[in-house]
């Protein structure tokens, strides 16, 4: 049994990503649809990288595939020197929808992530009631998803993929189901969250501001075929200021370079 | 049945949207209003009920009057007699209940969770189904003669089908966004059953449940009118050969009274088990 | 998903339990050591087909069962249709009927059977009356529910186009809830068949194929009686599926909602 200690996660400093040719196509209605083409790049450990694209250019694709959740056609995703094959703990996943257990407790779905590790069922309750506090669901501990609100629900599902501690956390479109508003503070949550844990973190996402607010790095996807159009550092101190002009600016550039995409 | 809401504006706090919220007055009296309008039908039909009775329309033993009705009812219940046929009644369909239920929830689960099992049962078990329980009457009655095993036979039977095919969907039934989070939770065969599966698969359950009750019901009476000499379809069709209408209709109401009790016993069970598919 | 899904091959496996249990029965008849009146051999089945093919009596009980579903689901579900467009489509007949249906819909159907024969006696009547009430449930259910889908968008436009109340439920309301109806059309006549089946057996009197039924159980013609459920097993299947066919294809509830008239 792996027992992480709290808040290090000891061998981050090795486990980097690194996806490598990766390519995936898909039968539609008998046509072949090319998801992803020759798609290439790497995450440092620590890091929080955004994709960015276009409706269609393959980046959920490209998330599930280092989830492990589906295999590319050709290339392989590596990470912590081992090549992908299948889900796993380490790789943890936050969904667009929630996807709690409808029939568990806030604190009882936490818990799911602590089902592989040792300790006693009251130490699991404790370790769980700190991620819900470090999401801030404090005191919803023994509220069921269907009380929750969206916002709500999908804190407690990243805290479930939390308490896992894995080495890297995917999160696909994370808050595309909320409103404007709960968005907003969202994001401030994740910054927050990445900051005080300093997972690795992959994020998804259709909102170039949201990406600018929160990553190191942004890779800029294209589609037909789903591959990449370049990646961009962000070399601005965190945390950021959305109305910062260096954010405004950089968002401004990447949504044009976006908008002059190939339909 | 869907309340109009009277448009009461209460401001939660400056600068928020206002929201309509009916006073709790408007409730009470809303609730009251429902109410009698649907007791106008019942009333209405009462009321002729009595005139033609007043007014010697039918021989009184073909329509006793409402108070005669009511006093079988009051006899009945005091002289015991409804309760003893009430408490046989009910208590071969829980019999049947447990044992027609159960082999029908193992056989679902089976058929749901192996392939193989279901492809050699499943095309059997879904033609007998096309056969109406109350069919399999005569056939039982020749088997089991008319003895208590009869009544049990004939409610396993009507039992097992219903949570048959609602347990074999109900286990097909957790959607394959749960299993994923199954997988990269690393969740083994045991708790992904346990965790995921099983609790998917009780909604699905419990309605098999509401409805194998209410097919076991049904069946019980028409036995009971044909051979049984306990119970309350016996009490009804003994009363209905002395001509004793009024009784009559006291079963009918019994019965009609005793189902709906059942099914909105099972729906507090549902909603105490699961209360987030009756939200959903 | 991408996940490809195995096309369903036809699968023998599924023949495998009836050939079994027929063999079973087969050898399990050949033995003597049950009793052939409960466990009736093969060719004793087979008898009992052939003899009631050749049994005039027969084919007049199943014609008259026929007889007797067709008027009674023919009023019932005619009754119950008409009376789900009016509670469907009217919230007020809803709160008025609503609960006196459902408190009758919770008698169990066969329940009725004492009350209908001490009123009408043994004949034709009673039972009809039965199998109307048998249609009646499920048309009434199934209507009303189709009536209150009907999307709230579409009713929004027939009031910017000023509908009135007939044009509203010809042209918006009985379009949409066609599929519920006819549904509930098919439920109405399986439970119809059902009822017509139970009346015949429990009353007993007159010809049908329920009473038939009633006889050779009493007769202890176990073979007979199992003449008589594959007889109504196949007649409720072969109903079902003419009804359900002349639906797709004859969609005369629909032209007839839809003539511009």
């Amino acid at each position: 049994m792996r027992c992480w200690p709290m808040t290090e996660y000891a061998s981050t400093a090795h486990a980097s990503l690194e996806i490598r040719g990766v390519s995936k196509s898909f039968v539609v209605d008998d046509s072949d649809v090319h998801a992803l083409s020759n798609v290439s790049f790497s995450v440092e450990p620590g890091e929080f990288v955004s994709i960015v694209g276009p409706s269609g250019c393959g980046k959920s694709t490209l998330l599930r595939l280092v989830a492990g959740l589906d295999s590319p056609d050709a290339g392989e995703v590596v990470f912590d020197r081992e090549r992908v094959d299948g889900p796993s703990l380490r790789r943890g996943i936050v969904f667009q929808d929630h996807r709690l257990f409808p029939w568990l407790t806030v604190e009882a779905n936490v818990a799911l992530g602590l089902l592989k590790t040792g300790g006693s069922d009251a130490q699991k309750r404790k370790t769980a009631r700190r991620f819900l506090a470090l999401v801030g669901l404090d005191g919803f501990e023994k509220a069921y998803p269907h009380q929750l609100s969206g916002g709500m629900a999908q804190r407690a599902s990243i805290a479930r993929s939390l308490s896992a501690q894995p080495q890297i956390l995917l999160l696909d479109e994370p808050l595309g189901a909320l409103d404007s508003l709960t968005r907003s503070q969202m994001q401030a949550e994740l910054l927050r969250i990445w900051q005080h844990e300093r997972v690795t973190m992959l994020m998804v996402t259709h909102d170039v501001a949201e990406a600018v607010f929160l990553s190191d790095r942004i890779v800029v996807m294209d589609r037909n075929p789903g591959r990449i159009r370049g990646v961009v550092d962000v070399p601005l101190p965190k945390p950021r200021n959305r109305h910062d002009p260096g954010v405004l600016a950089l968002t401004e550039t990447l949504v044009g370079r976006l908008e002059t995409a190939v339909p | 049945m869907i309340r109009s809401v009277p448009f009461i504006h209460a401001l939660i706090s400056p600068g928020i949207v206002a929201q309509r919220v009916p006073a709790p007055q408007h409730r009470i009296f809303r609730r009251f209003q429902s109410i009698a309008i649907g007791a106008v039908i019942p009333l209405g039909v009462l009321a002729l009920w009595s005139l033609a009775v007043a007014l010697h329309l039918m021989r009184p033993q073909i329509l006793p009057s409402p108070i005669a009705v009511w006093q079988a009812g009051i006899d009945l219940l005091r002289g015991g007699d409804l309760l003893a046929a009430l408490a046989v009644s009910l208590q071969r369909v829980v019999l049947g209940l447990l044992i027609g239920g159960s082999l029908g929830m193992i056989a679902g689960i089976a058929m749901g969770r192996s392939r193989t099992i279901d492809a050699y049962l499943g095309p059997t078990v879904r033609t007998i189904c096309q056969i109406p329980t109350i069919a399999w009457l005569p056939v039982f009655m020749l088997i089991f003669g008319i003895g208590e095993e009869l009544k049990l036979a004939i409610i396993a039977k009507a039992t097992f089908l219903p949570l048959l095919l609602n347990s074999f969907a109900g286990m097909r039934t957790a959607p394959q966004r749960f299993h994923e989070v199954a997988d990269v939770l690393e969740l083994d065969a045991w708790q992904r059953l346990r965790l995921v599966t099983i609790p998917a698969a009780l909604p699905l359950i419990i309605a098999g449940l509401r409805l194998a009750l209410s097919n076991a019901w049904h069946v019980l009476i028409v036995v009971e009118m044909l051979a049984s000499a306990a119970g309350i379809g016996h009490l009804m069709a003994w009363s209905r050969t002395l001509f004793q209408l009024d009784v009559v209709f006291v079963t009918i109401a019994v019965i009609g009274v005793t189902g709906w009790s059942m099914d909105a016993a099972m729906r507090w069970i549902e909603r105490q088990l699961t209360p987030w598919s009756v939200e959903a | 998903m991408i996940r490809g899904t195995a096309r369903p091959r036809s699968d023998w496996r599924g023949v495998v339990v009836p050939v079994i249990c027929a063999a079973i029965w087969v050898a399990a008849s050949a033995s003597g050591r049950w009793n052939p009146h409960l466990l009736v051999p093969p060719r004793q089945l087979a008898g009992a087909f052939v003899e009631s093919a050749k049994n005039a009596d027969f084919w007049l009980a199943v014609s008259s069962s026929l007889l007797r579903l067709a008027v009674g689901w023919t009023i019932g579900s005619l009754a119950g249709v008409l009376l789900g467009i009016a509670i469907g489509a009217s919230r007020l007949a809803e709160r008025f009927a609503a609960p006196s249906l459902n408190s009758v819909r919770q008698v169990a159907l066969f329940a009725w059977i004492p009350l209908l024969t001490a009123w009408f006696g043994d004949g034709d009547t009673a039972k009809t009356i039965l199998i109307a009430l048998a249609a009646f449930f499920p048309a009434a259910l199934n209507t009303e529910i189709g009536c209150r889908e009907a999307p709230a968008s579409l009713i929004e436009v027939g009031r910017v186009f000023e509908f009135g109340y007939w044009a509203r439920i010809r042209r918006i309301i009985l379009p949409s809830a066609r599929p519920s109806i006819v549904a509930g059309l098919q439920i109405a006549l399986t439970s119809a068949w059902i009822g017509t089946i139970g009346a015949e057996y429990l009353i007993d009197q007159g010809a049908g194929l329920g009473v038939f039924l009633a006889s050779a159980r009493m007769d202890n013609r176990m073979d007979v009686v199992l003449v008589c459920i594959v007889a109504l097993g196949l007649i409720g299947f072969v109903l079902s599926t003419l009804l359900r066919l002349s639906f797709v294809r004859g969609a005369f509830v629909r032209d007839a909602v839809l003539a511009d008239d």
